[in-house]
């Protein structure tokens, strides 16, 4: 693997461009950590805004009608929908666990089981977030690992 | 269409236990066997207990609480009583008989709920290990970083 880097004072945006005969597993992974880092949410906290990078967010909530960004010790108000967040991040580390919740996987510290063939994931910051049991398979995916039914 | 597929799967678990528990009762001596036709109404019971239960796991839709259970087990005795006892004439509406319905209803209950805890289990095992693996991965790249360093 060869890595260029071109550093110019004309460059405005950072473009990175991967080239490959075929995207295996360990490509897929570091594509995915790319997009992890490259990807940032606007985010509002007492009036002003931030961008928060995606490798920052522990998970988003939609509470009444409204989305809730969460980092390890902040809460900011985010403008995009839930629905809006998966499509945007779908190909990244974040994975929806409820209808009400999406969960950055990477932020997973372990799983423990629940009544009901719920999941109950416990993060990096000592928070715990609930998977609903139909969306266990789409977790599963993010590890890599086949999901069942539901 | 996945969650359809768990609603059906857990009416088949469901018409297992009961086909089991009614096969072993049988070959005790203690109950009879029943008829093709009926096997075929316990079915259509366990799909309209699942059914039932899709549109409750809506409503319930957040944590897990007391009343949700209470509600899916009223799930699992409305269709058996209304269906069972008062359309296909199961059995007769007398304090041993709804004792015995209501107890069978109670075991296949939680036979499906331990499955699906035992299920449960078995997914958060493999997403732990996934996660320790991922971890040991990144702490082994730290270490070779660091080696690199200090030479």
């Amino acid at each position: 693997m060869r890595l260029n880097i071109e550093q110019s004072p004309n460059n405005t945006e950072v473009e990175i461009i991967i080239r490959c005969g075929q995207i295996d597993d360990r490509l897929e992974a570091l594509i995915q950590q790319i997009r992890l880092y490259a990807f940032s949410v606007q985010g509002k906290l007492e009036g002003r805004s931030y961008a928060i990078p995606l490798h920052k967010i522990c998970y988003f909530e939609s509470v009444d009608d409204k989305t809730y960004l969460y980092t390890s010790n902040s809460v900011y108000d985010c403008e995009y929908r839930l629905y809006e967040l998966e499509n945007k991040l779908g190909g990244t580390s974040l994975c929806r666990v409820s209808k009400a919740v999406l969960l950055n996987t990477t932020k997973v510290d372990s799983v423990r089981p629940m009544l009901g063939g719920r999941l109950e994931a416990l993060l990096e910051n000592g928070e715990k977030v609930l998977i609903n049991r139909h969306y266990v398979a789409g977790f599963k995916a993010k590890f890599g690992l086949e999901g069942g039914l539901g | 269409m996945k969650r359809a597929g768990y609603y059906l799967l857990t009416a088949c678990v469901s018409f297992t236990v009961l086909v089991l528990f009614y096969s072993c009762m049988s070959l005790a001596g203690l109950l009879l066997m029943p008829d093709a036709l009926v096997m075929l109404q316990f079915f259509a019971v366990v799909c309209a207990i699942s059914l039932l239960l899709f549109f409750v796991d809506r409503f319930f839709s957040g944590r897990l609480t007391f009343p949700w259970m209470l509600a899916q087990i009223a799930c699992a005795i409305v269709p058996v009583f209304g269906l069972g006892g008062l359309v296909f004439g199961w059995f007769p509406f007398s304090l041993q008989a709804v004792a015995m319905v209501g107890g069978i209803v109670l075991l296949v209950y939680f036979a499906v709920a331990g499955i699906n805890t035992l299920l449960s289990r078995l997914d958060a095992r493999d997403i732990n290990a996934a996660i320790r693996k991922k971890k040991n991965k990144k702490d082994g790249k730290k270490e070779t970083g660091d080696a690199t360093e200090h030479d």
